[in-house]
């Protein structure tokens, strides 16, 4: 049976039970009953928090997983979804009713392992510093005439960090297919976060963003289920509409395959893939970050090291084995908050939407490279980090200015 | 921890192998004949380049097929992908078309906020 890295890694995963097909699985009581074999959702992270003395699972989240979390049963197919422990599994698969059970993958965005209120209190982010953006932007280079890929959780398009920076925002239905309409909004925090650092530009003199003149096609792919087809949905649109670069702070726990074979695709069509490694620690990462061929992003802190939830992974394969390529700023980001104002993230999610701003900048400076030139020059001009195995942080933290002096 | 997940291969059909996703598998296996899945087949690449006014052949078959079965169905040209929702009679029908490389459930999971 698939294990799900999740289980293994975080105490509990999705569980899918499959329900017995002989008439002995079916009807409401038997629902119920499956139903209350999955622990109450609230009492599972809250006893994981305990348990872990770990920030990784936010009081707020604990809150909110009691309403959203609980199992539901989706009686057309036979199967009970919903969230479980290994006791929580066991005592699954030993319900009469349950022919099988398994942890499922999820996809979804990759959590930030700590969120913050935050003001900005300097003109630069320790991000934007670090990687030395000012340097490319004195030299007229601000991401103008590039899109950039933006699927996540949504943006919010009022904030005045985005005033502008949108060229289009989408939503897709259960088929992929782009609702008529759809206007920019976040449908939780962490879009608007990494919007702004891929583009944001200046408010009252004080920068988040890496690329402010750089455009997004920004798209809410990650609510309301059928998820696949809605990641579907929108790498379509930004395939047709010739975007470059698609930045994707989202994944599935361990690895997971479904979406190996479209990625492929999409480094066939000469889109750089920036993806997150995840945030569950050395030995652990995220599909697709973790295929070959992508440019996987893992977070460092701003004394250059690597943050210890930050995903690192080798891969018994001939190409790319060693996961992630590189790592950005992910500690203490600041970016925008949806309603206004800013706030902190901790998470590969917020290093990757460095990287994207940063091909950004590249590309309107050399719009001819290929999405492999651009990797190949990032991997080459990182800064080495020290005091740690190699496979934590791959190339190193990438440096712009140089990887464009390679280009 | 790496996880492995041992793709199983559906036929030698025509000659070729595809892949099918376990947990595809397992739903067409379980569910009743006019039970809904909602699946994503991926097609043999025919790059991008094709894609124009004119449909490709894996769309016009997919399109021909729901003439004649309750496919709900949306094709993406660029990726050369398919999004239907259909039962699971229809789907293998789906399945056994020229062109499928691999096939997957269309997440029933819901985001958690």
């Amino acid at each position: 049976m698939a294990q799900s890295g999740s289980l293994s890694v975080s105490g509990y995963s999705l569980v899918l039970a499959f329900h017995r097909t002989d008439g002995v699985g079916g009807g409401a009581a038997v629902a119920t009953s499956v139903k209350a074999c999955f622990p109450n959702p609230a009492k599972l992270f809250m006893d994981l928090r305990t348990a872990r003395a770990t920030k990784a699972v936010s009081a707020s989240y604990v809150k909110r997983a009691a309403a959203a979390d609980a199992p539901i049963t989706y009686p057309n197919l036979g199967i009970t979804l919903g969230y479980a422990d290994a006791g929580g599994l066991k005592r699954i698969k030993s319900h009469p009713g349950i022919a099988a059970a398994y942890p499922a993958p999820l996809l979804q965005h990759i959590r930030p392992v700590r969120v913050a209120a935050a003001k900005l209190t300097q003109k630069y982010t320790w991000g934007l510093k670090r990687l030395n953006v000012p340097k490319l932007w004195a030299q007229g280079l601000t991401g103008n005439g590039v899109l950039v890929g933006h699927l996540d959780t949504g943006m919010d398009g009022k904030h005045p960090a985005l005033k502008g920076r949108i060229e289009d925002f989408a939503e897709w239905d259960f088929l992929g297919r782009k609702k008529p309409t759809a206007s920019p909004h976040d449908s939780a925090d962490h879009g608007t976060h990494t919007a702004a650092t891929i583009c944001g530009v200046a408010v009252k003199g004080q920068h988040v963003g890496v690329a402010p003149g750089a455009k997004l096609l920004s798209g809410l792919v990650i609510e309301g289920g059928n998820t696949t087809a809605r990641i579907l949905g929108g790498l379509e649109w930004l395939v047709a509409n010739d975007v470059r670069i698609v930045s994707m702070s989202l994944g599935y726990p361990g690895y997971e395959p479904v979406f190996l074979e479209l990625v492929k695709r999409l480094i066939s069509r000469n889109m750089l893939p920036v993806f997150a490694i995840g945030n569950e620690g050395p030995n652990t990462s995220r599909s697709p970050g973790n295929y070959p061929g992508t440019l996987a992003i893992g977070a460092v802190d701003d004394s250059d090291h690597t943050a210890a939830f930050s995903g690192s992974q080798h891969f018994k394969r001939k190409g790319d084995p060693d996961k992630p390529d590189v790592v950005a700023p992910g500690v203490d980001v600041i970016s925008a908050k949806p309603g206004g104002g800013y706030q902190s993230m901790d998470g590969t999610s917020m290093a990757t939407p460095h990287m994207a701003g940063a091909a950004a900048l590249l590309l309107e400076a050399k719009p001819q490279a290929t999405a492999q030139q651009l990797m190949d020059a990032f991997e080459k001009s990182c800064d080495a980090i020290t005091g740690e195995p190699a496979l934590r942080h791959g190339a190193g933290l990438i440096q712009p200015e140089r990887a464009l002096a390679l280009l | 921890m790496r996880k492995k997940r041992a793709k199983r291969v559906v036929g030698p059909a025509g000659g070729r192998r595809r892949k099918i996703d376990p947990r595809l598998q397992q739903a067409l296996s379980r569910a009743a004949a006019d039970a809904t899945i909602d699946a994503v087949i991926m097609f043999r690449d025919q790059g991008k380049g094709a894609v124009g006014t004119k449909k490709s052949g894996p769309e016009k078959a997919v399109e021909q097929l729901a003439r004649t079965e309750p496919i709900e169905y949306n094709f993406f040209p660029n990726l050369g992908a398919v999004a239907v929702r259909t039962n699971s009679r229809a789907l293998k029908k789906l399945l056994d078309l020229p062109d499928v490389t691999t096939a997957t459930v269309n997440e029933l999971s819901r985001e958690s906020p």
